[in-house]
């Protein structure tokens, strides 16, 4: 390749770095966007949380260090959002894995029809979520929703139940907003364990029933195992996902009755685009990235010590 | 004890067991329970249609009825007179479209870089594409805004399209980089030995050969972008630029839904078909493609 090395401007590469180069470049665009886009951004909110913007005061912002995160821990709502943002991501996380792990397993022994039942499980996915809340809002609805007239007709309930407007009263508001989280939300984890079962060997199960192993046995002691390393990444994907959900509650619930369902980033939006005080919206954010990251370096650090 | 009863079976030779009957029945169970859950999985689009295809008496009775008295198609006609819900599904067509071509071809050439090349920094550069993954959208929205505002691209095609490029880069990569991995490199090697250069094999003999991945990450970004809410309601301001997402759940949580809720319905509907569609063609390489982004990477 190009070699002049008695003269002193020309550089030297070999085909390798050549091709480093190249493949650098090719990169470039993409990283570029990303660090003006993504990185920028998150940096720039990061900075943005520590100063004060309330744009119906005025377009500038003036720096007040760690008064809004003062201002947030001191907000007597601030348990009751964190409460909420855990109620929503715990019961969607087990509710997806749960169904997800139920439906892979059930769909992974030879039924009739298997093939379609299993493209059929992923539709979930297919519906845009806004589309999904707003159906599952009206299969909900007190009044005229087909769930009340289902459970009437069972003998279930006596008279309608208002599922969407229970925040007042109840944790219950929650069932809606997980169910929808939970139906469009599992084909993913589904999907996941599914390929993940099948490439686990037939040959183990058989072993165990010959030692006598029922299939509760069998299920704890080779198919969990094996699923580990899937189980991983869904869970802390489903994790850093449902934490961040967004579109489900603001379709049912815009974050009520009355702030029960806001979730942390319904806080922050509404915080940002409703009352207009970016930094303190920003702040909040900052707060809920914190605990992703801290989440995340849990999950990493309990996998790398148990491998 | 399984065994035992096995054994004992085997030995006696007899047909009849009990441990035979047992496993029927749960075979059945197992089915049943299968097709409830099934049931649950596939109703919200039962109810859809169903919904959609009943008269403006029908939506709100005591008792809602599983099969419409009267079917009608008024509620899709009603539809398509609906100005601004067409002007937002242009828009979502548009901005989908696009941002699933050039975010494909762009991050082809860097997914196949990062697959094929060798490089310092590479897992670096890797490591920091899954972490962006995993930061809150919601922290990155103002300072977007106000980024979006500051170049005039708020309320612009662009503003959307580019913004949604930026976004899909680093599970578009990711998957690319996966799909490209399942490419033999011999191939590219002996067309370089033909002499092509490294660009030229690229596009002559790899693309091809991975035109269905190509494929399966385009499709993924349109159906990422068709259905995103966050960030369209904060990049657009009028009808001239949202999207169906938002435009639907502006409608819904104003509650005049309420007064043509067959029609409101319709337009959820309309606005699910492309991706249906779009789900259908790509059925098979669904699985293929998430299990092989989330395993090889």
């Amino acid at each position: 390749m190009l070699i002049r090395d008695r003269s002193v401007g020309l550089v030297r590469l070999t085909s390798r770095q050549r091709e480093s180069l190249l493949g650098l470049l090719l990169l470039s665009p993409g990283l570029v966007g990303l660090l003006v886009f993504v990185v920028y951004p998150m940096l720039s909110g990061t900075w943005l949380s520590f100063h004060r913007l309330y744009l119906l005061e005025g377009p500038e912002s003036h720096w007040i260090g760690l008064r809004n995160f003062v201002t947030f821990v001191r907000e007597p709502l601030f348990l009751h959002y964190w409460r909420a943002t855990a109620f929503w991501t715990i019961g969607s996380l087990a509710g997806r894995l749960a169904f997800g792990m139920l439906l892979a397993l059930l769909l992974n022994r030879p039924v009739p029809f298997r093939p379609v039942l299993r493209a059929l499980a992923l539709i979930p996915w297919v519906m845009p979520m806004v589309v999904a809340a707003i159906i599952w809002q009206w299969i909900f609805n007190g009044e005229w929703g087909i769930l009340n007239h289902v459970l009437k007709s069972l003998g279930i309930i006596n008279r309608n139940i208002s599922w969407l407007g229970l925040g007042t009263s109840s944790d219950l508001i929650w069932l809606p907003c997980i169910v929808v989280s939970v139906w469009k939300g599992y084909p993913l984890p589904y999907a996941l364990i599914l390929a993940g079962l099948q490439g686990i060997p037939k040959d183990l199960y058989e072993a165990a029933t010959i030692d006598g192993a029922d299939s509760w046995a069998s299920f704890w002691n080779i198919t969990l195992p094996m699923l580990r390393p899937i189980l991983f990444v869904v869970l802390l994907l489903q994790t850093l996902f449902a934490m961040q959900g967004f579109t489900a509650i603001w379709t049912l619930t815009q974050g009520g009755p009355a702030n029960y369902t806001t979730t942390i980033p319904i806080l922050v939006y509404r915080t940002s685009f409703e009352f207009y005080r970016m930094g303190y919206g920003a702040s909040i954010a900052v707060m809920l990235m914190l605990v992703l990251m801290v989440l995340s370096v849990v999950y990493i650090g309990r996998v790398r010590y148990t491998y | 004890m399984a065994g035992l009863v096995r054994r004992v079976r085997v030995a006696s030779g007899s047909i009849l067991s009990g441990q035979k009957r047992r496993e029927q029945v749960r075979n059945v169970l197992l089915f049943l329970i299968t097709v409830v859950l099934m049931i649950f999985v596939v109703f919200p689009y039962y109810w859809t249609i169903i919904t959609t295809l009943k008269p403006p008496e029908e939506q709100f009775e005591r008792t809602p009825r599983f099969i419409p008295k009267t079917w009608t198609l008024d509620n899709y006609r009603w539809v398509l007179t609906q100005k601004d819900f067409l002007r937002s599904l242009l828009n979502s067509s548009i901005v989908g479209t696009t941002t699933a071509i050039l975010a494909t071809s762009l991050n082809a050439l860097a997914g196949y870089s990062l697959s094929r090349f060798r490089y310092r920094g590479k897992n670096l550069i890797i490591g920091f594409l899954l972490s962006t993954q995993m930061m809150p959208g919601v922290l990155t929205i103002v300072p977007l805004f106000m980024i979006f505002a500051r170049l005039k691209l708020i309320n612009t095609y662009w503003g959307l399209i580019l913004g949604y490029c930026t976004f899909s880069v680093p599970f578009s990569l990711l998957m690319l980089r996966g799909f490209f991995e399942t490419v033999p490199t011999e191939l590219e090697d002996q067309a370089m030995i033909d002499g092509c250069s490294r660009l030229g094999a690229f596009f002559r003999v790899v693309v091809p050969l991975a035109l269905p991945g190509l494929t399966t990450v385009a499709l993924f970004v349109f159906v990422g972008v068709w259905n995103d809410l966050l960030f369209s309601m904060v990049l657009s301001r009028d009808i001239t630029t949202k999207t169906a997402a938002v435009w639907l759940s502006t409608m819904i949580t104003r509650q005049f839904a309420f007064t043509n809720w067959g029609g409101m319905i319709a337009e959820a509907a309309v606005m699910t078909l492309p991706v249906a569609v779009v789900f259908v063609f790509l059925q098979k390489y669904l699985i293929e493609g998430l299990t092989a982004g989330a395993l090889k990477g």
